[in-house]
């Protein structure tokens, strides 16, 4: 079996343990890359037709082309689709403007998550993470338990061993992370083997794309001409800048995405 | 350079005592490879401080110590590693196994100005009984000992010793300071005696491991109703699978035949060795746990299971104790019938009859179960001869059939 064939039954085996293993699971969909090809993945794990809610945490920040994007797919692939706000913040003004950007993350993002979390009942989630994002996504769990008060504690990670997962008693909940083991490199190559749909953002404009896409007010573009996913993945091969370089509130104050993902951030 | 869907992918596990220089070998092999020049004018307490490309916590920073296994990719032009850095402390060892399990290969790391310490000794247990086969020692840090070839010559027989004493093979003793990069991509100018090759030399020659068994193995993970149609879900182990063919349940051992392969786009293709995939079959329907067999060439089926466990749990595990077993996609409420062999997993000293199995000691265990268990030699069967012990949902022990 040729590793990217390897990969994608290593994660749908995962997606069929958590959906098997949990009584409520939902998936996170942030209409990026990693989460459109979790998406696909999904959708072959259950032959067409994803059985659990697809969660969109707006922050009302994005990009309108992600907006344009999340309704016409899951128009198309009939996704049960829940939209998810912190409209209590929202209200107050909360923004990255108004805040520094760790506040806002952690306010419009992983309390709206909270809220999710608590309003679905859930006992799993399946997010698009994969380790080669970031030093502190490398330690993560395929199942990581959350906390009653919903914080991660890196430095006491259950034991996981082989592919028996465990699902700890007495967790608010699990993440469930079935693109541990891919590259950004491997899913563009997914992406343009399976097929599948690609937000527009990827593509370059005036000289200019987007490799990792968010909130608007925090995502920088790069300097790119690629305006395929063929040239895309060509332009990731030649590239040695890291892949959320564009990314505003990785790079804040050292530690950041420890200090967002211990409190709940994705 | 080839497709990223056809170079071969090989993990390759760090293994070692603690400050032995595992991170700081991964994070030296991230430079020479990828020339890490641009991750360190974003992060400027990486260069020259190689552990930290790994060591990404705050608590690892400033303990200088690895506390959690993490994975880095490394493309080369002919294959794709995958490098798995464990925490090489005594008290992390469960992090340490974490990361080992899902290796292919390992490189033992030793300190020349130390030798074969402890976690030596555990780790190098822990990779023969995890069945990974290819290990590479690595004697870091021989600038501490000048550079010589005297110094290296007995770390060699006392770390090949090792390896022997535990049932475990290695390709390649390698001198190495991981620091500056000698003999990790390259020949090392400062030790002119070293005629053999450099530790990415031997890395890259590395395969990916070959199917175990050519006998097909379908463990049940779920069964779905698609469309009126009941559909049995599962990752294939070993062997193939195609339309037409008979399989048994067990441990049911009813017989049925295979209607269709299922996937998304329907193909109806045979499925091959680690392909999750879907079934459609003839006159039975299964459970979550069960197993498809050949009617031919069946694993055990029994309600006693005798294995070599390696005990993680803080409390001790003692005859007459309830845990959960998990193996493949089974779970199974068992009691500890017997602890035998029991001894110490970094001096293998045996410990006395008749006690309890106390964190990071070694003991055939044998455990009983109200309904049938099916499982089948590690060697045979990886997947149907590995198994979980599971106290209130965390693993606090595992084991392998032998």
């Amino acid at each position: 079996m040729d590793p990217l064939s390897w990969m994608e039954n290593e994660s749908i085996f995962v997606i069929r343990e958590a959906y098997a293993r949990y009584e409520r699971i939902a998936m996170l969909w942030s209409m990026g890359k990693d989460s459109t090809a979790l998406l696909g993945m999904c959708r072959k794990a259950f032959f067409g037709r994803i059985p659990f809610p697809v969660i969109h945490i707006d922050t009302s920040y994005k990009f309108k082309e992600i907006y344009e994007f999340r309704d016409r797919i899951a128009s198309e692939w009939g996704l049960d689709l829940v939209v998810c706000r912190n409209e209590g913040a929202i209200a107050t003004g909360m923004g990255p403007g108004a805040s520094d950007k760790f506040s806002c993350c952690n306010a419009l993002k992983t309390d709206a998550l909270k809220m999710a979390i608590e309003d679905l009942h859930l006992d799993a989630l399946l997010l698009g993470i994969r380790r080669d994002e970031h030093g502190v996504r490398a330690k993560e769990r395929y199942f990581s338990p959350r906390r009653q008060d919903f914080t991660w504690n890196v430095g006491s990670q259950p034991p996981e061993l082989w592919d028996l997962y465990a699902t700890a008693e007495g967790a608010s909940h699990d993440r469930i992370h079935p693109l541990l083991h891919m590259t950004e490199r491997d899913i563009w190559h997914y992406i343009r083997r399976e097929g599948l749909p690609v937000n527009p953002l990827y593509f370059a404009k005036n000289g200019k794309r987007f490799r990792s896409i968010g909130c608007h007010t925090c995502c920088n573009p790069i300097e790119s001409d690629a305006a395929t996913v063929d040239e895309i993945i060509a332009d990731i091969e030649s590239s040695k800048a890291p892949e959320r370089a564009g990314r505003a509130q990785d790079k804040e104050s050292a530690y950041t995405m420890q200090k967002l993902r211990s409190l709940g951030y994705m | 350079m080839l497709d990223a869907g056809e170079k071969p992918l090989v993990r390759i596990v760090m293994a070692g005592h603690v400050d032995h220089g595992k991170s700081t070998l991964i994070g030296r092999i991230r430079h020479e490879i990828c020339a890490l020049a641009d991750a360190a004018a974003l992060d400027g307490s990486v260069a020259g401080n190689w552990a930290f490309s790994m060591d990404q916590l705050q608590e690892e920073r400033d303990n200088m110590m690895t506390i959690d296994t993490a994975q880095t990719f490394i493309d080369t032009p002919e294959s794709r590693l995958v490098f798995i850095d464990v925490p090489g402390h005594q008290e992390l060892i469960e992090n340490m196994i974490t990361g080992a399990t899902r290796a292919d290969a390992a490189v033992l790391v030793l300190a020349a100005d130390e030798g074969v310490k402890v976690q030596t000794r555990r780790h190098t247990l822990l990779l023969g009984m995890l069945g990974i086969r290819g290990v590479v020692v690595a004697i870091n840090k021989m600038d501490l000992v000048g550079f010589g070839e005297a110094a290296f010559r007995v770390l060699e027989e006392a770390v090949t010793a090792t390896l022997a004493e535990m049932g475990v093979e290695s390709y390649a003793v390698i001198p190495i300071v991981a620091l500056d990069g000698d003999n990790v991509l390259t020949h090392s100018a400062r030790m002119p005696w070293y005629d053999g090759p450099a530790l990415l030399e031997v890395l890259l020659d590395l395969e990916p491991p070959a199917e175990e068994s050519q006998v097909t193995r379908l463990p049940v993970q779920d069964v779905y109703s698609i469309d009126g149609e009941t559909v049995v879900v599962g990752r294939l182990l070993t062997g193939r699978l195609g339309e037409g063919d008979v399989l048994r349940l067990l441990p049911d051992e009813a017989e049925c035949k295979v209607t269709e392969i299922k996937r998304f786009p329907a193909d109806h293709l045979p499925a091959v060795a680690g392909e999750s995939i879907g079934v459609v079959l003839s006159g039975i329907k299964p459970v979550r746990g069960q197993v498809l067999v050949p009617p031919g060439d069946r694993p055990r089926v029994s309600t006693s299971l005798d294995g070599q466990v390696f005990w993680l749990g803080e409390a001790p595990l003692e005859v007459g104790d309830s845990l959960v077993l998990r193996c493949a996609t089974q779970a199974h409420g068992v009691t500890v019938a017997g602890i035998t062999e029991r001894i110490d997993s970094a001096t293998l000293d045996p410990q006395p009859a008749g006690g309890a199995l106390a964190s990071m000691q070694i003991a055939r265990v044998l455990v009983t179960s109200e309904k049938p268990m099916v499982f089948e030699p590690f060697a045979r069967i990886p997947g149907l001869g590995r198994f979980v012990l599971e106290r209130g949902g965390r693993g606090v022990g595992f084991g392998i059939v032998t």
